[in-house]
């Protein structure tokens, strides 16, 4: 019996077949993209024949996308880390009461998904008729218009909201690690608690901040959903509407939209790494992670200072969206209205049961988000075992890691288009399945998911499953007898919060969706239109509905938010 | 696998012992890009011993037991067991770890927590296809041996380090491995419970016969769990014999250094009538026990001298060989027994004393050694210029 040099040759070949999966799924769509933007021919051609750079001097002709982009990301940035950092410092640091709920509460915008908020402002926030200045003028008895989401400013706050809850968590994490012991002595040392905060606190996690600011900034460049619905009407136009615009119009500018996409990618490269420099770097404020409970700060005086930022928000970006979408969601024409009889919950049996387009979208964003979760994982899964065993082995997996985490850097929207044209491209008939929305999914989830799964398995010891070897185990039944039901739970976590994602996704759908396989996110973007409020209103509390189950079940698994 | 029930039931008596190796190592080379960590280690056990590999960490001695067991791939050498090649860079054989009958305890015991104990020690016989009735009568039967009978539905988490390291073992035994490898099993526990489980693992050896090979770099557990110890330094064999032998002859400065508490002299080797002697210091020669070839006589040489044996006394010794007068230059107090630091004409030496000889710091004495236990070694070691 003979086994050929077992341990180099085994471990090269899983090397290899996994360099092919990633460079098939998220190398070819890119090198494609760039090829288009070189495309000095016919705009429309696909794929390109002719190359040069003249294409890559019409993007010069549009930099206001790019520099409206860039200004939206400032804003939200700077906005949702101000306020992040501010509820991250009261939840993790002081002793405010219900910090579980509360931080479970203060992260709900994220996996509900950009486009219930913005069908929530849009119910809420309108200039005229939006419940919020209809509410006022009703109190104040005459016509008052103070509110208008439609503008850019609304479109900047709207935004922020959705952003808030990412840097909380990423700020949360680095304060609820921070050594206390820290903030004790400088109180012990006379400073008051001000002066503590202002001195070594904000300095300590100032990483963390900087991380996340940027972090946000890169996942605001690619935006959406908020700036082209609520900020059509203004007429500030971001990159990626511009490159959508460009790509679904009767003569779509291929090498325009693949260029302003690759600017976005590269930027996001850039401010990307910066990013994790920093994130990474908060580990000199960390002391072993668990070397002493923390103790809270008292808040004393400032308690109700504290309470109004933390519900103020909470008002502001849960409870006033939902309460919005419940309004209009049963409400039976899109005049809303409190008299009895205009209530209805005919809404929800429509988009659920009559109306194909909506009830197909429900049916496949479920099947997908399933599908991807499934794969998503079993993809980060075998990315992080393989590091894990090359890292054994004294190799080096940096190239691997560094493919799996690179979606990290391109916008959604711009994966969508780069796959798009690598389906048209190609023969096989991807176009206008679910499958094309699969790839999708599962490629710019995966630094994701490969974060989740990754933080686990390298914390399994090898002896763990070395010991099933030496029991006559064969490296498939140690795998599965031992090292996957220890990761079950983090597995099952990360693969509900894949679930989520996609089943929110809005950018990357928008790009492969048609007709035969319509998804929630474009569905209601372009129901938008047609439907009506009260209908879009019922459908995104659809999404909500499943969303809660998904968070609850995360929730159970992990006792608390972990992952991102 | 249709004789399961007589493997099962297989005790390795010693009767069993034969003279030809059961398991072998041949020129075993083991490195990590550029750092070689075992360089060509060879060693056999016959079927039955018990052998320990003993050393200081990082000497290769756990990369080696690694090899054996299957979960490191070595550069070179072969590895046999039981008259099979399971690896050969020569003849690009390399058998995977679960087909190599063997179990290894490891030194985190690596007990899995998402089963219980029953499970766990269930797991060797359910890979081997071990129809079920057995393997509920066989893991009764080694959770008994190991006195953990009553925890068989207990959850893995819910052991204490003591019982982790006894279901450890059962579970490597349940299916009778053709030699159960021990991975400093002991090193995890605290001192009271390592000297129990010490006897504990004692009495499982002797009443399976199994062939061990035990890893430890704690000389007192390597000598009181096996017939026969190799000791490593620098991924190489430095010695191999008894623990009497090892502990006796120490081949190198090395290992009496390491094997027990020892003082190393230095000097020039003569022989006369009275036997070999070693001239430490002018005027001073120290008579040794041991044959050499005539080119060694002459030249530099080292011996060794446990701190057990030198005596010390008050009153001169009858003894007119290897007896000068000394001075205590300190005592230490280490409770059964004190510690000396002598000088003499030869230098200073360190000798160990039972605690009823209370000898005073600065007191004049008379240090006598016995020429038998003045042990000649190998190599020689220069002392370091003070």
């Amino acid at each position: 019996m003979r086994h050929s040099a077992q341990g180099s040759r085994g471990l090269f070949q899983g090397r290899a077949a996994l360099w092919l999966v990633l460079l098939v799924v998220v190398g070819a769509p890119m090198v494609l993209l760039l090829a288009i933007t070189f495309n000095s021919g016919d705009p429309e051609a696909l794929p390109p024949v002719q190359f040069g750079v003249s294409s890559v001097g019409r993007i010069f002709e549009h930099l206001d996308w790019i520099r409206n982009s860039l200004l939206f990301a400032v804003a939200v940035s700077v906005l949702s880390t101000t306020l992040g950092l501010g509820l991250a410092w009261v939840i993790a640091r002081t002793d405010i009461r219900g910090k579980s709920w509360l931080s479970l509460l203060i992260i709900l915008p994220y996996p509900m998904g950009a486009m219930v908020s913005v069908v929530a402002w849009s119910a809420l926030g309108a200039e005229n008729k939006g419940l919020i200045n209809s509410a006022l003028s009703l109190i104040l008895g005459h016509e008052v218009t103070p509110i208008n989401m439609y503008s850019v400013a609304g479109v900047i706050v709207v935004e922020a909201l959705i952003q808030t809850p990412l840097a909380f968590l990423l700020i949360e994490a680095a304060a609820r690690n921070m050594d206390s012991s820290l903030e004790e002595s400088s109180i012990v040392l006379g400073a008051g608690r001000i002066r503590t905060a202002r001195k070594v606190t904000l300095p300590l996690m100032l990483p963390s901040v900087v991380g996340s600011a940027l972090f946000i900034f890169v996942a605001t460049l690619g935006a959406f959903a908020v700036p082209s619905v609520l900020g059509r009407t203004s007429g500030f136009r971001v990159a990626t509407q511009a490159v959508y615009l460009q790509f679904n119009s009767f003569t779509p500018n291929y090498p325009l939209a693949a260029g302003v996409g690759m600017l976005l990618v590269f930027i996001s490269l850039v401010v990307v790494t910066a990013s994790n420099q920093f994130l990474r770097r908060r580990s000199f404020a960390v002391v072993g992670g668990k070397a002493r409970p923390l103790t809270p700060l008292p808040l004393g005086k400032w308690r109700p200072l504290a309470a109004a930022l933390v519900y103020g928000y909470l008002a502001i970006a849960v409870v006033l969206p939902l309460a919005a979408l419940v309004f209009a969601s049963v409400q039976r024409n899109n005049r809303l209205s409190l008299t009895r009889s205009s209530f209805t919950l005919d809404n929800f049996k429509y988009v659920l049961f009559d109306y194909d387009p909506t009830k197909q979208s429900v049916l496949n964003s479920l099947g997908l988000g399933l599908a991807t979760a499934i794969i998503g994982v079993a993809l980060a899964l075998w990315v992080a075992l393989t590091v894990e065993r090359n890292r054994r082995a004294g190799r080096g997996s940096r190239g691997l890691e560094l493919m799996a985490m690179a979606p990290q850097a391109v916008p959604h929207l711009i994966f969508g288009l780069a796959l798009v044209v690598l389906i048209l491209v190609l023969p096989g008939g991807l176009y206008g399945t679910v499958f094309a929305l699969l790839i999708a999914y599962v490629v710019i989830f995966l630094p994701l998911a490969y974060r989740g799964v990754a933080g686990v398995t390298s914390q399994i010891d090898d002896s763990l499953s070395d010991a099933a070897r030496t029991l006559g185990a064969g490296q498939f039944r140690a795998a599965r007898t031992i090292v996957i039901p220890l990761l079950r739970p983090s597995l099952v976590a990360t693969g509900t919060l894949l679930f989520i994602l996609c089943l929110t996704e809005v950018s990357a759908s928008v790009m492969l969706s048609s007709t035969a396989n319509r998804v929630l996110g474009p569905t209601m973007f372009n129901f938008y239109d047609s439907g009506g409020i009260t209908l879009v209103s019922a459908l995104a509390l659809v999404q909500v509905v499943i969303v809660a189950i998904a968070v609850a079940i995360i929730r159970k698994l992990s006792g608390r938010w972990t992952a991102l | 696998m249709s004789d399961s029930q007589t493997t099962l039931r297989a005790e390795h008596g010693p009767g069993a012992e034969g003279l030809t190796p059961f398991v072998e190592v041949k020129d075993l080379v083991v490195a990590y890009g550029a750092r070689t960590v075992v360089e060509g280690v060879s060693f056999s056990i016959r079927q039955g011993e018990q052998l320990s590999l003993l050393g200081p960490s990082g000497c290769g001695k756990t990369t080696t037991l690694r090899c054996i067991a299957g979960l490191e791939t070595p550069q070179s050498g072969e590895i046999s067991i039981d008259g099979r090649t399971v690896f050969s860079s020569a003849k690009r054989i390399n058998i995977p770890p679960e087909k190599r009958e063997l179990s290894l305890m490891f030194q985190s015991y690596a007990i899995w927590p998402h089963m219980t104990v029953f499970d766990n020690v269930a797991y060797g016989l359910r890979t081997r296809k071990v129809p079920k009735g057995e393997i509920d009568e066989r893991v009764q039967e080694v959770l008994d041996m190991v006195g953990m009978a009553e925890y068989a539905r207990v959850p893995a988490t819910q052991l204490s380090g003591g019982q982790q390291q006894r279901v450890a073992l059962a579970r490597s035994y349940a299916y009778p491995p053709k030699a159960l490898l021990l991975d400093e099993p002991l090193s995890n526990l605290d001192a009271r419970l390592r000297d129990q489980v010490r006897s504990d693992l004692h009495k499982f050896q002797r009443s399976t016969g199994v062939t061990t090979i035990y890893v430890t770099h704690d000389q007192e557990e390597a000598m009181a769990l096996s017939d026969r110890i190799i000791i490593m330094n620098g991924g190489h064999v430095v010695q191999d014999g008894s623990p009497e032998a090892v502990y006796r002859k120490p081949a190198t400065t090395f290992v009496a250094d390491f094997i027990g508490a020892a003082n190393v002299l230095t000097g020039t080797l003569s022989r006369d009538d009275g036997g070999l002697s070693l001239a430490v210091a002018p005027d001073v020669a120290v008579a040794c026990e041991g044959t050499v070839p005539d080119s060694r006589l002459g030249t530099r040489a080292s011996a060794c001298v446990r701190t057990i044996f030198p005596a010390l006394s008050r009153t001169e010794s009858a003894q007119r060989v290897n007896s000068w007068p000394a001075r205590i230059a300190r005592t230490t107090m280490l409770g059964d027994f004190v510690e000396f630091v002598v000088e003499w004409p030869g230098g200073t030496m360190r000798a160990k004393a039972l605690s009823t000889q209370i000898l005073d710091e600065g007191e004049r004495v008379y240090l006598t050694i016995d020429p038998h236990q003045v042990v000649l070694l190998d190599d020689t070691e220069e002392p370091r210029s003070a």
